[in-house]
């Protein structure tokens, strides 16, 4: 595992799992890359998000 | 008179009421078919036949002396294991709760109960409702009753594979990325995710707060509306619209979801568009419909899971890695390194998402899409699995919290059900029942069973 992953499983209290399942942590790192990548951003300062209790409720 | 068993909901709860039949014949013909085909399907992971027999026996007497109380007195209705049931544990399918037991009902069994079913069993899920079909865990993974070589769907997996087996004629699913609706696609039964927050979700294990809907799967749509009525506490009747119709209704048909976004086997794709024809020929109004695409619903969906997943398995996920099936682990893993502005950046398009589903219905009454776009793949082909599971469409409505259902449209030439999926705008269930149980006259394939008894 390179430092910079390592850095990421320590700053994430991940190390001792890092150690045992290197490769989960890299797909972990590599999966979340690939949906950040498909998610528009925007800085559009009035964009809120939909609290849950403005979500649909019975 | 047809084996008990293989009735639908409707009709053992009309014979009930008609004192025709007995909860405790229908019972105990269920139990006689679980025990005839669960060794080959893994459906349930724990039996609680004693308890249901005694409730079965405590609704024959009280329906003999004053009739039902409900449309679901006497029903046997089967729980996936990660909803609590008094005295008995929550496994979620996981090592790590071997040794839980639940205090008191979840909600929504709560009201099941006061409606007088009973709870024969837990059934299989994919670990913590998101890890499977995995065989690295304490219960072998469910099977898929018309080819049991073949996955379930899931991650409702059990729940799926029993109502198709008739083992039962209805049970509960839990839905966060699709987790009703996969499985009933897949088993070729009614699948229904009702809107965000109509089922109560206390003393269901969650796996996404903001994403988790609890719901029904049964053989007929009419079985999912008499499910929702006490799911729903009563909130109104769903089976009110059911025989209405379909002419004149406006129906969106999503169809850059299956034809662009994630391009459909070609099976699934004629199945899709051989629904819409029959929905036009029973005088629906088809429109095509252009939303954002699917993946961008993925994306905010996965982030939103994970960042909220996180804190439910941070600490096993730190202490007890081991402990998880190899697939729940990654899935669950990426949870822990998401920086916080990526979960508000998903949070905000959340809002946009949700707004162009709702500017969509001003325009429609209902929409028509794809559920998955492939029928199920072998279990044991890992490869095929991985590349098969994201192929949905049923992700956008666990974002936009809109009530959805899934049902048969048809067989593939290898013989495992292909599937689509109806949308309402929220609390609309009836309108959606009706379009459903609508379609469902039109193309009447749950008349079809899977062939285990051949």
């Amino acid at each position: 595992m390179d430092d910079a992953t390592q850095a990421l499983a320590k700053a994430a209290g991940l190390e001792a799992t890092a150690a045992r399942f290197p490769d989960d942590v890299r797909e972990a790192l590599a999966t979340l890359a690939r949906h950040k990548a498909a998610l528009p951003r925007t800085s559009d300062p009035r964009l809120e998000p939909t609290p849950f209790h403005q979500a649909p409720r019975a | 008179m047809t084996a008990p068993h293989q009735m639908t909901l409707a009709e053992a709860s009309g014979l009930i009421a008609a004192r025709q039949l007995s909860p405790v014949e229908l019972l105990a013909d269920c139990a006689a078919r679980i025990a005839a085909v669960e060794p080959r399907l893994n459906a349930f992971i724990r039996m609680t036949l004693p308890e249901a027999e005694a409730a079965a026996r405590d609704a024959e007497a009280e329906i003999t002396r004053n009739g039902p109380r409900s449309a679901l007195h006497g029903i046997p209705i089967g729980l996936k294991d990660i909803i609590d049931l008094a005295g008995h544990p929550t496994t979620c399918h996981s090592r790590l709760r071997l040794d839980h037991k639940a205090e008191r009902d979840a909600a929504v069994v709560t009201l099941l109960r006061e409606a007088g079913a009973v709870f024969p069993g837990k059934l299989a899920t994919h670990e913590f409702a998101i890890g499977g079909p995995a065989f690295d865990l304490p219960f072998p993974p469910a099977r898929n009753p018309w080819n049991t070589a073949h996955h379930p769907g899931g991650s409702s997996s059990g729940s799926g594979a029993a109502v198709a087996a008739r083992m039962v004629p209805a049970a509960l699913g839990t839905d966060t990325g699709g987790s009703v609706r996969h499985p009933a696609s897949h088993c070729g039964i009614v699948g229904l995710k009702p809107t965000y927050g109509l089922v109560p979700r206390e003393g269901v294990f969650p796996l996404a707060f903001s994403l988790d809907h609890v719901g029904p799967l049964t053989r007929m749509v009419r079985d999912s509306a008499l499910m929702l009525n006490v799911m729903s506490c009563g909130r109104e009747d769903y089976t009110r619209d059911l025989g209405l119709g379909l002419k004149g209704l406006r129906i969106g048909f999503v169809r850059h979801f299956h034809e662009t976004d994630i391009p459909a086997n070609a099976e699934m794709a004629a199945a899709l568009e051989e629904g819409a024809r029959l929905l036009a020929a029973e005088g629906a109004i088809l429109t095509n419909v252009t939303l954002p695409k699917l993946s961008e619903f993925a994306a905010v969906n996965r982030i939103v899971l994970y960042a909220e997943s996180s804190v439910v398995h941070e600490q096993w996920l730190t202490t007890r890695p081991d402990e998880y099936a190899n697939v729940t682990r990654r899935r669950l893993l990426p949870g822990l390194f998401l920086p916080a502005v990526d979960y508000m950046h998903a949070a905000r398009r959340r809002t946009q998402l949700i707004a162009a589903i709702e500017a969509a219905f001003a325009e429609v009454d209902v929409l028509l899409s794809a559920s998955s776009m492939d029928p199920a793949c072998r279990i044991d082909d890992k490869e095929e699995l991985e590349r098969t599971y994201p192929r949905q469409a049923r992700t956008p409505f666990n974002v936009s919290g809109h009530p959805a259902i899934t049902l048969m449209s048809g067989l593939s030439s290898g013989g495992m059900p292909l599937s689509l999926q109806f949308v309402a705008p929220c609390f609309r269930e009836a309108l959606l029942l009706r379009v459903a149980h609508g379609f469902e006259r039109a193309a009447p394939w749950a008349d079809r069973a899977p062939p285990l008894d051949g």
